[in-house]
């Protein structure tokens, strides 16, 4: 399985932090997701969850899937 | 697992659910987009298409289908870049007259913003994007309506949401009893298991190159949903609620009975195939939700997770 992708569905950029509301990548991160390795892809998670603690997000909110598995 | 290798002149805005993926081709200074997301992403689908853009001009958005998470954007696009909107050809009598029943956007209580299609593509023709050559394909099943984009020089399929890496899109007509859904989707799949295919562009999730797996998983939900309507209706409430809690982000379980019933399709879902009365199927979808693991109890809502 790929790397997932941490969008949550609040794709809403923020003016303040150049960020996304709700995977906290920026513009060129969400951009370019689907042509990078899972390498580059995990960079960008990690990322992500330093600028979470760093603005002081707390909940974990995870990428979901909204079908059944078969 | 092996990667999908795309050419150069196609680019993948990949998202959640609520927006579908937004599949960039360049023709040198020109470019065409498949698909346009949420209406409510609106604003971050214009900044993502103009990152990718890079420069290049926006001439032609092209619809696989005509759901919300598809064609949300179609209007802010239109309006921003200037671009003309080709759509499915059996949808334009639709969008003509905005028939949000039609839509599914009354029907499964979801937004959009009304936009005019410039043009009707065909199943049968060819169109030309990404310095590619694609055959338009029918694929109802998810989209009685629906097309899918082959190249087979490359072998690429842009797939909308009639094939995913596991399962497709909701049968609606099957769901609703509008249309022989189940029939349409296995008439597709097996259209789409004909074709020389190595990659896959899917309308939701990763591209991949896991084809034949895709197909049978397909089939196989396709063979379960016929066995048990009762499981392809749970299937499809689920989905669409989950869908609408990740536009609204909350509901409160005071009106959800009410409001299952009030929405047609969940009311047709179960009228159809479970016979529940609507508080049992509040009841049920609540405790679904919290075990999938999709929203949490918060006093009297519920909460996207």
């Amino acid at each position: 399985m790929t790397v997932a992708s941490p969008c949550i569905n609040i794709c809403r950029m923020n003016a303040d932090t150049g960020l996304c509301e709700g995977c906290f990548r920026s513009l060129d991160e969400i951009a370019s997701w689907s042509r990078h390795g899972d390498g580059e892809k995990r960079r960008i998670l990690d990322a992500v969850a330093q600028r979470r603690a760093a603005l002081g997000v707390t909940s974990d909110a995870a990428p979901l899937a909204p079908t059944e598995q078969p | 697992m092996s990667d999908a290798v795309l050419p150069d002149s196609i680019r993948v805005l990949e998202r959640g659910w609520l927006s579908s993926n937004n599949v960039l081709l360049f023709d040198g200074a020109e470019a065409a987009v498949i698909d346009s997301g949420y209406v409510s992403h609106g604003d971050q689908t214009v900044a993502l298409v103009r990152e990718l853009l890079g420069g290049r001009r926006l001439t032609r958005l092209i619809n696989t289908h005509s759901h919300s998470d598809h064609i949300g954007g179609n209007a802010t696009l239109q309006r921003t870049f200037g671009c003309s909107i080709t759509v499915p050809a059996g949808m334009i009598p639709t969008v003509a007259a905005w028939d949000e029943d039609a839509l599914l956007l009354s029907t499964a209580a979801q937004a959009g913003e009304r936009f005019h299609a410039d043009h009707g593509l065909h199943a049968g023709g060819s169109i030309e994007m990404g310095e590619l050559v694609w055959q338009a394909m029918a694929a109802p099943g998810h989209d009685m309506d629906a097309l899918v984009f082959h190249n087979p020089d490359r072998r690429i399929l842009i797939s909308g949401d009639a094939l995913w890496r596991d399962g497709f899109g909701i049968l609606f007509a099957e769901v609703l009893g509008t249309g022989d859904g189940i029939g349409a989707a296995r008439r597709t799949l097996e259209a789409i298991a004909r074709l020389p295919v190595d990659v896959v562009i899917p309308g939701h999730g990763a591209p991949f190159v896991e084809v034949d797996d895709a197909l049978a998983r397909a089939f196989g939900r396709l063979r379960a949903f016929e066995e048990d309507g009762s499981r392809m209706a749970r299937n499809a409430i689920r989905a669409c609620v989950t869908f609408s809690l990740l536009d609204v982000r909350s509901i409160a379980l005071d009106g959800l009975a009410e409001h299952l019933h009030s929405v047609p399709l969940y009311r047709e879902a179960n009228a159809r195939f479970l016979g529940l009365s609507p508080e049992a199927l509040a009841d049920w979808l609540v405790a679904d939700l919290i075990r999938a693991g999709v929203a949490r109890r918060s006093g009297n809502r519920l909460l996207a997770v």
